[in-house]
């Protein structure tokens, strides 16, 4: 299993088997994508590459009003409604069913990050065969690594493959693999949903 | 001085007009010919069903046989105009009930259509042959029951594309047994099953049936009888193409397909199994249009299919078939025209294939026919543009959508600017230009000094300033719809090139920086147009002029600027020169 600081930005390159710090700002072309605990703002060299006038292409670019911007805009690549132009949209969705819904995974591997922990975890799909067998190697692998109060509760929940947060546990096993894209653990605060009891038996 | 030629003689020559333009030509050049010629057109084609009124039309050519219409603007297939804007064809298809009883075919894109406007079709035009359904809503299976009951000599239906709502598979058992004219069925984006029973039967009487489409419903088992019913199919789309593998299946199938011999098209191909993808093989050579965008299977079985059909001419398939399979295709179809390539994963974060802009590459060094592309991708570099313009100047048709919005040159990190220039610069017979990437208003610049030929753009999340559409709508001389989202262009260049706008079809801008206040300003200018604000956010009064609009959809019409069917998220000019809504 392979280890990510969850400060850093997320690295999109195809091949993330190396250390992020803090300071090592990496960029998907001029945008950005925040962790909503890392920190904002992104300034640096690779600006000045840019030949055209400086537009500075933050999350609020100008004449860009960020309407339709989903919420919940961690970690997962900014969605705009009707982008790419597809027509797969749920409308056409209901009609008749998408090859979306028939991908074909080559990379099993997804990053799970746990509330409150810096690092985030890496795991490959391929080594589990049921949902028992994910969350209890979950619970093994963040009690190993970090301080984790016993008896304390988490929601897990995943980023489907059209980018929107799921609690885990709606679909069967199968069709989870081959929709999830990442996993996060919150804190438990009365919310309903997949429960993970940290408790060390 | 009187004409030489009796109008019988004038009308005979005009018979032989086919193209709406040229018949729109001919009606020009004076008074008499306009007469003769609008009593003798029987086909018409209306782009935009706001831009005149059923009763100009009706007015204006008394013997319509058929009718072609659109309704909603393109970007309404990507969710970006508000359910309950319009475009319904209730009220067309009332007033030509009345006006053309004889009536017997029509063809309508992007259009809501209700049960009781296909109910009145069936009943009002006693020799209806033909209802053709592009990416249409609003109705249910109620009403395909109809038209299938009522139209005696009904020859095709296609349904392409249409959202249905799918009470029940009952409708098909409707068409009466004498029904024997069917010529085209196209029911593939229905859900339900209908009772296969029924649909054998209806295959078997057809004796003309040409095109059969079916719905994923269709299982392959079932497949082979009913192709054996039709072995003079031209067109044929499959429903759900998986089952059990077992050799009787198979070698029923493959002897279906081998009785053939006409066999020019292929689609559906839902849930593929590879090892029953042999059995149309036989079929193959004729192939020279083959729609995979439904299979989800590798490249080498993509490939193993493509590669034999040597004469395609059409493809259409996921990008699972990657780099190595789109030069495979290069390889083996050097006729090929055009070429699709879908994203199979457009929301993932990163890529689950292989496909790159060397595919398109490739394509385009490789099948020296290609001249229209759709193509999905995730990097682009304006090398391989500049390399794609050069092989290929006969492009009519190119859109590139890289699905990353302002993607730069992945190798240089500059924008696409010089790329897409070198298409608009070296294919001088393209007509429709859809851009993605990061783009400058130097991009516009190459389009305007260009793109003369050019009748229809797609750009989204381009551009600097108000220069770029200034560039666009200054210089595309044959301009006839634009759509832009996501970029700065503002009110300046709209105002600025007003007059423009009445040469065009539409315009459409949505998620810019056009201000209410331009928008009244433009539609004050210009009473020819209708400047439509869609907002949904309540009055564009109730905020500063200076405020941008979400969308504006600017078209020129004869008809009313306050169409009455005008939902409470659109505004429009009122007579006293308000915007207000009706």
């Amino acid at each position: 299993m392979e280890l990510e600081l969850g400060l850093a930005l997320p690295n999109h390159s195809a091949n993330n088997n190396g250390f992020e710090t803090e300071n090592h700002k990496e960029y998907r072309q001029k945008r950005v994508f925040l962790e909503d605990h890392s920190a904002t703002g992104v300034e640096g060299t690779t600006l000045s590459l840019l030949s055209w006038s400086g537009v500075a292409e933050m999350e609020d670019g100008v004449g860009r009003p960020p309407k339709y911007r989903k919420p919940h805009d961690d970690g997962g690549p900014r969605r705009f409604e009707g982008w790419p132009p597809t027509d797969s949209s749920p409308r056409r969705r209901r009609s008749h069913l998408t090859a979306t819904e028939q991908v074909v995974r080559k990379s099993m591997h997804v990053k799970v990050k746990m509330e409150g922990v810096a690092i985030g975890r890496k795991v490959d799909l391929r080594d589990f065969d049921s949902y028992h067998d994910l969350t209890s190697t979950l619970m093994d692998m963040f009690a190993k690594y970090s301080k984790i109060e016993s008896g304390e509760e988490y929601t897990l929940l995943y980023l489907d493959k059209e980018g929107d947060w799921m609690l885990v546990g709606d679909l069967d096993w199968e069709e989870f693999v081959e929709s999830v894209r990442r996993v996060k653990m919150l804190k438990n605060d009365n919310k309903m949903g997949f429960r993970l009891l940290l408790s060390k038996n | 001085m009187a004409y030489s030629f009796p109008e019988e003689v004038l009308e005979h020559v005009f018979s032989f007009l086919s193209s709406p333009r040229d018949r729109n030509a001919v009606s020009l050049v004076c008074k008499s010919w306009y007469e003769i010629e609008r009593w003798c057109r029987h086909r018409i084609f209306v782009g935009n069903c706001y831009a005149v009124s059923p009763e100009i039309v009706i007015r204006r050519f008394p013997e319509l046989r058929a009718v072609e219409m659109k309704g909603k603007p393109h970007f309404a297939d990507f969710n970006l105009v508000p359910e309950g804007w319009g475009a319904y064809a209730y009220p067309w298809i009332a007033a030509m009930a009345e006006a053309y009883p004889f009536l017997e075919e029509i063809k309508l894109k992007r259009m809501v259509v209700t049960d009781e406007s296909l109910e009145l079709i069936s009943k009002s035009y006693k020799n209806f042959k033909s209802l053709v359904l592009t990416s249409c809503e609003g109705f249910t299976t109620d009403g395909l029951a109809s038209i299938a009951a009522n139209c005696r000599h009904l020859k095709e239906l296609d349904l392409r594309e249409s959202e249905v709502e799918d009470l029940s598979g009952h409708w098909l058992s409707h068409f009466p047994d004498s029904c024997t004219s069917l010529v085209s069925l196209n029911m593939s984006c229905l859900g339900s099953e209908v009772s296969f029973s029924a649909l054998e039967r209806l295959v078997a009487r057809s004796p003309n049936l040409r095109t059969l489409r079916l719905n994923r419903a269709v299982p392959l088992e079932k497949l082979a009888n009913l192709v054996r019913h039709a072995p003079q199919l031209v067109e044929l789309g499959t429903g759900a193409y998986s089952a059990e593998i077992r050799s009787d299946t198979f070698s029923s199938l493959a002897d279906a397909f081998s009785a053939c011999k006409q066999l020019k098209a292929l689609s559906g191909f839902w849930d593929v199994v590879p090892s029953y993808l042999p059995a149309v093989y036989s079929a193959c050579s004729g192939i020279t249009s083959l729609n995979l965008s439904y299979a989800a299977i590798p490249s080498s079985d993509l490939v193993k299919l493509i590669s034999q059909c040597q004469n395609l001419q059409r493809l259409w398939v996921l990008d699972y078939i990657e780099d190595s399979g789109l030069e495979a295709l290069a390889a083996s179809c050097k006729d090929l025209q055009e070429l699709r390539v879908f994203p199979s994963d457009p929301f993932g974060a990163e890529p689950n294939v292989s496909l790159t802009e060397q595919g398109l590459v490739s394509v385009s060094e490789g099948c020296p026919k290609l001249e229209s592309v759709l193509y999905f991708c995730r990097q682009m570099s304006n090398a391989a543009l500049i390399a794609i313009a050069r092989s290929r100047p006969n492009f009519i048709r190119f859109r590139l959508c890289i699905i990353e919005p302002q993607a730069a040159d992945y190798l240089t990190l500059e924008p696409l600017d010089a790329g897409f220039g070198a298409i608009v610069e070296n294919c001088k017979e393209l007509r429709r230009l859809s851009m993605s990437g990061l783009l400058t208003d130097r991009v516009f610049k190459y389009i305007g000094t260009h793109a003369k030929k050019l009748e229809m753009l797609s750009i989204a999340f381009a551009g600097d300033s108000d220069l770029g559409l200034h560039h666009v709508l200054s210089g595309c001389d044959s301009l006839r719809k634009l759509e832009i989202r996501d970029c700065p262009f503002g009110d300046k260049a709209l105002l600025a090139n007003a007059a423009k706008l009445e040469t065009m079809r539409s315009l459409w801008m949505s998620s810019c920086s056009v201000s209410f206040g331009a928008c009244k300003l433009l539609a004050q200018k210009m009473p020819r147009l209708n400047v439509e604000v869609i907002d949904e956010r309540g009055p564009p009064d109730s905020r500063l002029e200076s405020c941008s609009v979400e969308r504006v959809y600017v078209y020129r019409t004869v008809a009313s600027r306050q169409r009455l069917d005008i939902p409470d998220f659109v505004w429009t000019l009122d007579e006293d020169s308000s915007m207000r809504y009706s």
